[in-house]
């Protein structure tokens, strides 16, 4: 079970993910795919239906949004390995809100939907980690807009 | 004109009484083979009387009176019966013969008369099953002629099973009464009549008595199998029920699934099928009863004559003689009576079946005959317009579904109509497309009713695509042709069919009342569809699919088919240079990863531990099976030569322990199960044990059935896809001989059952993608499957193999009711055969509403630009009953449905204009 153990310490080292009992996370890296991806490589498009989320192993890609819905899209955030991405999509069964595109030979681990939900309806912990994953993003974001909204209100003022 | 005749008779009911329906059919045949009877019976007679002339004349020496005496063989005399005169006429004079040869002379004519009463009996036998299977194939053609002309409303009323069941199973014992019908009781009655009057010639009391008692056998049986005719309706009916029910079961069998319902199901027809016996069974207790009631009062019949033709003779006004005479002429008596009273048990019998499916196949408001006749001329292109008047139409249960219409329909316009379900837009159009007949109101196609309009004109210059989406099976092509196909219009030549016909069979439809039009002749009406012959027609197919968007699905299933070189060799051939130029275009280029190709010598880590064993594809059978390669006995032999089967009893374990550890405790139904590629759910359970005595006993000491099912795990275990890293490179190479060892020694019985993979042969075993690729899409990278399609489909287009692939796609069997393909897709065939035909009026009745609103407006859009003549194609007119009315204002006019009424009919513009109903469905 060598391999698996890898992707064991991968998924353990995700926070939301942290607390899950041994076995649970040993299913949940048995039941998804290693997928790589090439430089350039779309993991998916913004506004597309979410069937999985991504764990990075290693190299890294770029969170990529259109605001207006043309093709133009704006780089948000770049991610490194450990990282979880596309999570939000599937758990709230949305649309994807923005694209995410490797910027080297990336390696990701692929959770489909139907597992994690799953594990979700098994494990309260689990659960109560993604609401607090989420709780916390939601801090960050309120905090963010609350500082872009002095920025726009003093840019207006000046 | 005989045409009319047999128009006529198609429109008369079915006669009621099966007799009469026997004797309008077979009257000519009846009679003959009552003539053969007759002229049959001298022999039977001969046959009966010569044993006793062998045996008194040349055996024991009557009429030898010393050792060179001779008799007259063959003499023939005809002669008058002495109250005529007794005058007699030698016809032969016959020969002189001696003892010896008197005998063989005597027992070759036996063996001769033997031979001719046996050539008799078998043409009566054979002429008489003739007879049954012609009546009963016309009755059969007949019943299935009805059905094609019952009203459509009928059909709501109809199981399609029951109809199947009284036409194939109902109808069957017919057959082998029709040839008995007539000539049975002519021939069993003569035969009674004969004995009776050689009884009452005897005496005339004992004749008394044995009337008597057939008098008493004729009023009593009937009356107790009254009954049992009562019964045997019941016996009927259920039985068809039965059919009708299984069918349903059938038929929605998905219901059944999804709500727990197979137990209501079983309970119902435990019912179904109770009742059925208890009817049976009352049936044989009545049945058995008649038949013993009837033994007894045959064996009646001796027994008065023994004791009153007893009673006479010691009386002395009765001779011994004359007793024994009459006891003799009885033993002839039961067996015609008997035979004449089971004749009469069928018939009755066979009458009531009879009438309980005429009774069925009786429709009131079947169509005319004349308005299906078949037309081999090309019916000229409609123009003019549809005029209805007062249209209304109500069902059968008095709802009401279209209120005074009035209104004209160019037949070349192009005209939307739009209302909710129910307004009365989706039963105008059925009346126009001869589905719904008008109740009251006129619909006129320039000045005829189209009432009285014969099929040939509706149904070749109409097009109509509902949203029923129908399709019997067959393969796509056919289903796309089976709308043009009116008339046998080229004959082929036989020799193309593949298949033989027999000399007679067109002799034979004429013997019953069958139809002659040629089933094998080329039916599709390639001028309606604008082209010149079936050479033309793949490109009109190709481009209606492509119309309908379903181009990529037939490329695909092409993809997914199964070809044999044997009927298509030169495609294959062809498909095996693709593969070749796609592993050139493989090697080297970033499509090398996506694909591992087979090699014979090397591990392919994206295949399960079996296909690495097997390197080839196996002929699924009882000693070879993919999922039990374990019970394969030359496979475990090599295993254990290499040693390799410990191997894999030690990586059973250890794929056991994963699977235990990871799913003990899900349920069965989890989603994470479709990841256990090596196990099921319900093998789960088996292992824990197996694994117990496994580790404690080892593998020399494990029990061989434990042994197997640990050994079978990690077949289909996938390196790649499983990522348990339990495949070494030491175990790939020695799986790798085990492969070479497995191919090396295989026995004969075995080697034709898989076929090995091979770079230059096509595998008739795989699919043409397959094929093609010669390897597995690798696990794990992005897109794999997609790209490698991609590459694959830019070959073909290449080396022009694209139309030969879409051909193969157009083959493919699309299952019993089309459920092969799924609901928007069947619809989409059926939009595309109503395009084909080339008529000059499409109706579409809220067809395609399966497909998303996206599609549908890209439907709507280009049948649009089609019907209007867009580059170059032959305009047509169009009514389209929208499912989306907001795509109503592409077309010329609308029609406004509210309520089973129509508010409006204008164009587009000038409904816009007034705030009306029209601007309301439209937003």
């Amino acid at each position: 079970m060598s391999k698996l153990q890898d992707e064991v310490d991968l998924l353990r080292s995700i926070p939301m993910l942290a607390n899950m009992p041994v076995n649970k996370l040993k299913l949940l890296a048995f039941a998804s795919d290693r997928v790589s991806y090439g430089k350039g490589e779309a993991l998916f498009q913004q506004g597309d239906d979410a069937d999985a989320a991504y764990i990075v192993i290693s190299g890294t890609a770029d969170v990529l949004v259109s605001t207006d819905g043309s093709s133009k899209e704006s780089k948000v955030a770049e991610l490194g390995p450990n990282s979880f991405v596309g999570d939000m999509a599937i758990l709230c069964d949305i649309p994807r809100t923005a694209s995410v595109q490797a910027n080297s030979p990336l390696d990701t681990l692929r959770i489909r939907k139907e597992h994690m939900m799953d594990m979700m309806k098994d494990s309260p912990d689990l659960t109560l980690s993604v609401l607090r994953e989420l709780v916390q993003r939601l801090a960050k974001t309120t905090h963010d807009l609350s500082v872009a909204r002095d920025e726009v209100s003093r840019l207006k003022a000046s | 004109m005989s045409d009319n005749d047999d128009f006529e008779a198609a429109n008369r009911p079915l006669d009621k009484n099966l007799m009469r329906y026997i004797w309008r059919h077979t009257r000519a045949e009846q009679i003959w083979i009552l003539f053969v009877i007759i002229a049959s019976m001298p022999t039977y007679f001969l046959i009966l009387n010569l044993p006793v002339r062998i045996i008194n004349e040349p055996i024991q020496g009557e009429g030898f009176d010393s050792a060179t005496a001779t008799l007259t063989f063959l003499d023939l005399t005809l002669s008058l019966p002495s109250f005529l005169g007794g005058a007699s006429l030698e016809v032969f004079s016959g020969f002189e013969l001696e003892r010896w040869p008197y005998l063989i002379a005597l027992s070759s004519l036996f063996l001769f008369l033997v031979c001719v009463n046996g050539l008799f009996k078998f043409y009566i036998n054979t002429y008489k099953g003739r007879l049954g299977e012609r009546m009963l194939r016309r009755m059969r053609y007949q019943l299935v002629d009805r059905v094609l002309r019952f009203p459509i409303n009928h059909f709501k009323r109809v199981k399609g099973s029951e109809v199947a069941s009284m036409v194939k199973d109902e109808v069957e014992p017919f057959g082998e009464f029709i040839g008995d019908a007539f000539v049975q009781p002519v021939y069993l009655g003569g035969q009674a009549l004969v004995a009776f009057a050689f009884i009452l010639n005897q005496s005339f009391w004992l004749g008394m008595i044995a009337v008597a008692i057939i008098a008493i056998q004729m009023t009593l049986i009937p009356y107790l199998r009254k009954r049992v005719l009562v019964l045997g309706r019941m016996r009927q009916l259920t039985a068809r029920l039965l059919s009708g029910r299984i069918g349903e079961i059938v038929e929605g069998i998905t219901a059944v699934h999804v709500n727990d319902t197979s137990n209501y199901e079983r309970s119902e027809l435990s019912n179904r099928l109770g009742k059925i016996f208890f009817i049976r069974y009352e049936l044989y207790q009545r049945k058995f009863f008649i038949k013993f009631l009837n033994n007894f009062l045959a064996q009646l019949t001796p027994f008065l004559f023994y004791v009153v033709g007893g009673y006479f003779a010691i009386r002395g006004s009765l001779n011994v003689g004359q007793l024994l005479g009459v006891v003799n002429a009885y033993k002839d008596l039961p067996s015609p009576i008997n035979g004449l009273i089971q004749w009469d048990q069928k018939r009755t019998d066979i009458n009531i079946k009879y009438a309980q499916i005429v009774e069925q196949f009786n429709v009131k408001g079947m169509s005319d005959a004349r308005m299906q006749a078949p037309n081999s001329e090309p019916v000229p292109p409609l123009t003019g317009a549809v005029s209805v008047s007062n249209l209304n139409v109500t069902d059968e249960s008095g709802s009401v579904l279209i209120e005074d219409a009035d209104f004209t329909l160019p037949i070349d316009g192009i005209t939307a109509a739009i209302g909710p379900l129910g307004s009365g837009a989706g039963a105008m159009a059925n009346v126009l497309a001869g589905l719904t007949e008008p109740t009251s109101g006129r619909v006129r196609l320039n000045d005829t009713s189209i009432t009285d309009l014969p099929q040939s004109i509706r149904g070749r210059r109409f097009a109509y695509a509902g949203s029923e989406a129908y399709l019997p099976q067959s393969s796509i092509l056919d289903s796309l042709l089976y709308v043009s196909k009116h008339a046998p219009l080229r004959t082929r030549d036989p020799a193309s069919l593949g298949e033989t016909v027999h000399p007679k069979t067109e002799h034979e439809a004429v013997a019953s009342g069958n139809t002659l039009l040629d089933f094998y002749a080329d039916w599709v009406d390639y001028d309606a569809m604008g082209i010149s012959g079936p050479d033309e027609v793949f490109p009109k197919v190709r481009d209606v699919l492509e119309l309908v968007e379903m181009g990529e699905t037939i490329y695909e299933l092409a993809m997914r088919q199964m070809l044999s070189p044997e009927e298509t060799p030169e495609l294959c051939e062809k498909l095996i240079e693709v593969r070749q130029d796609l592993r050139q275009r493989i090697d080297g280029s970033p499509l090398a990863d996506l694909v591992e190709v087979w090699d014979r010598g090397t591990y392919n880590e994206h295949a399960s531990i079996a296909e690495n064993l097997l390197f080839g594809t196996v002929v699924e059978s009882a000693e070879f099976k993919t999922d039990q390669l374990v019970e394969n006995e030359h496979m475990r032999s090599v295993l254990a030569k290499s040693n390799l089967d410990r191997d894999l009893f030690d990586m059973g374990i250890e794929l056991a322990e994963t699977a235990i550890e990871l799913f003990a405790d899900l349920s069965p139904d989890n989603p994470f199960f479709e990841q256990l590629n090596f196990m099921t759910p319900e093998q789960l359970e088996d292992y824990p044990p197996i694994l117990g005595r496994a580790k404690q006993l080892g593998f020399e000491g494990v029990e061989e059935i434990d042994k197997r099912m640990l050994i079978q795990l990690p077949f289909g275990y996938i390196e790649r896809r499983n990522r348990l890293r339990l495949l070494d490179d030491d175990m790939q190479n020695r799986i790798l001989e085990a492969r070479n060892t497995f191919h090396e020694t295989i026995p004969d019985e075995l080697s034709d059952k898989i076929n090995v993979y091979d770079l230059g042969t096509y595998n008739p075993l795989n699919s043409v993608q397959d094929n093609i690729l010669f390897g597995k899409i690798a696990y794990g990278l992005s897109n794999a499957t997609e790209q490698v399609q991609t590459s694959i489909r830019e070959l073909l287009l290449e080396k022009q193999l694209e139309d030969d692939i879409f051909n193969i796609g157009l083959q493919f069997d699309i299952g019993t009711g089309g459920k092969r393909l799924s609901e928007n897709q069947r619809q989409r065939i059926i939009l595309a055969r109503a395009m084909l035909k080339g008529a000059d009026l499409l109706i579409i009745n809220r067809g395609i509403n399966a497909l998303d609103a996206r599609a549908q407006d890209r439907m709507v859009t280009k049948v649009l630009n089609r019907a209007r003549g867009e580059d170059g194609h032959k305009p047509f007119g169009l009514l389209w009953v929208l499912t989306t009315p907001g795509l109503a204002d592409r077309f010329d006019q609308v029609m406004v449905f509210e309520r089973q009424r129509l508010l409006q009919k204008d164009t587009p513009a000038v409904l816009a204009k007034e705030n009306s109903s029209y601007a309301k469905l439209v937003a």
